[in-house]
């Protein structure tokens, strides 16, 4: 073997001696992938920048309602359960608010099946008796109250009496929900 | 010291006698005036990064909601999502990159690089001239290389050369690999365990211990309170994690 071939095989079986040494090393001391919280969200620069968009749109609804334009209101919320989210429970929990105010102001429009339709899909999400539930079901019934009086004063009456039963059920689920979060928590001390 | 100015007072001039103007400076050369000009139209055009800088920073525009959505959108993991001003640099890439506009800086750097990874067919006749050039380049350095004293011929004046220098270059090399090896070995530096940092970080949760349990939303309004509330308590949730993530208590 001529002596530059054996001195470039030398050096090349060195470093990966060393390489491999290096690599055992890492291993050892554990990597992002292996950090006790792989797999569970954390508070993060993306969450916040969706909580940041999010309370940007709810400021912006706010101008335009105080102006009456209702409709410019429900644009800017509609970009806040349309866009990306991450899955947090927070931010989960902030787009079901957020239908729950779209419905509201649909609803307060005469749209009563989009506003169930943001009611339904803000239901959907929050399956957990919180007050964020409790506030979509009581939203639910707001909505149908509405359209009972809608229907009513069109002189629709029998399609009015369903509307108004199933307010009533949507208040009274509100009342459920909304009495076991505070039995929850006065059980839990009141904390 | 002889030859060597003394400050010394001086009279002032008689009444009447104008006194040079020391804030006049010496006229404008043509290049100067060509230069300005250039910048003006530069700045005008938006075209001068510092100007656009220092604009930017003194008088900030509004960004646009199309601007805005993308910044998050791109936060939130949709890669795809460019600003007007990403557009346009792209856009314009891509028209040097297809000979439409002439070569920028970076165009050029993107141009070198293909041109690296799938260099173009040479020329024939640019090939026979390289190839001539190579092989008389070695014959002409020959005699100098190994000195004017003898004069024998060219291929055995190189022979000594052809043994020496692969020992040298495999010798200097096996150093060099042997030090960048000790250096990675040595110097890298090896994360250190990241258990306790990670266990302290705060995990995204329910926003329910944000808002008084024994009192329901009101039936309508306050919505931005409540958004308000919960983005500013994971704002300072996301400085104890960046703190944590730093090694900082």
């Amino acid at each position: 073997m001529k002596p530059w071939i054996a001195a470039g095989a030398g050096a090349a079986a060195v470093i990966a001696a060393l390489a491999a040494v290096q690599c055992t090393r890492e291993a050892t001391a554990g990597s992002t992938s292996d950090c006790a919280c792989a797999g569970q969200a954390i508070v993060d620069g993306p969450l916040l920048a969706f909580l940041s968009r999010a309370r940007t749109a709810h400021h912006q609804a706010d101008l335009t309602q105080e102006d009456g334009d209702l409709d410019l209101a429900v644009a800017a919320l509609e970009r806040v359960v349309t866009g990306p989210r991450p899955d947090a429970p927070e931010a989960i929990e902030v787009v079901a608010d957020t239908y729950a105010r779209l419905a509201d102001l649909r609803s307060d429009l005469g749209d009563f099946e989009p506003a169930l339709r943001d009611v339904e899909a803000g239901l959907a999400l929050t399956a957990r008796p919180t007050h964020f539930r409790g506030h979509l079901l009581e939203i639910k019934g707001v909505v149908l109250e509405r359209r009972y009086r809608a229907l009513d004063a069109r002189g629709e009456t029998d399609a009015a009496a369903r509307a108004k039963g199933e307010a009533l059920e949507a208040f009274k689920g509100a009342i459920d929900v909304q009495d076991q979060v505070i039995d929850d928590a006065l059980s839990d001390g009141g904390h | 010291m002889k030859g060597e100015r003394k400050l010394r007072l001086v009279p002032p001039p008689p009444s009447g006698e104008a006194l040079p103007d020391p804030g006049v400076d010496e006229p404008f050369t043509d290049d100067e005036i060509e230069a300005a000009a250039a910048l003006r139209d530069a700045i005008d055009h938006g075209a001068d990064p510092l100007a656009m800088a220092l604009q930017a920073a003194y008088a900030p525009g509004k960004l646009g909601d199309a601007d805005l959505d993308a910044i998050v959108n791109r936060a939130l993991g949709q890669e795809g999502a460019g600003t007007g001003a990403e557009s346009a640099a792209a856009e314009q890439l891509r028209a040097e990159l297809a000979g439409e506009a002439p070569l920028g800086e970076d165009a050029a750097l993107l141009q070198s690089l293909r041109v690296a990874v799938r260099p173009t067919a040479l020329d024939a006749a640019r090939n026979e001239i390289l190839i001539a050039a190579a092989l008389r380049a070695p014959l002409r350095k020959s005699p100098v290389t190994m000195g004017p004293r003898a004069a024998p011929s060219p291929g055995l004046l190189r022979r000594p050369v052809r043994r020496i220098a692969p020992l040298t270059m495999a010798a200097l090399t096996s150093v060099a690999a042997l030090a960048a090896s000790v250096a990675l070995f040595f110097g890298r530096p090896t994360p250190a365990p990241r258990g306790d940092a990670t266990a302290e970080l705060v995990r995204a949760r329910s926003a329910d211990d944000l808002f008084d349990a024994t009192t329901p939303f009101p039936r309508h309004g306050e919505e931005s309170a409540r958004i308000d509330r919960i983005a500013s308590a994971r704002a300072a949730d996301l400085r104890r994690n960046r703190f944590a993530a730093w090694g900082v208590k």
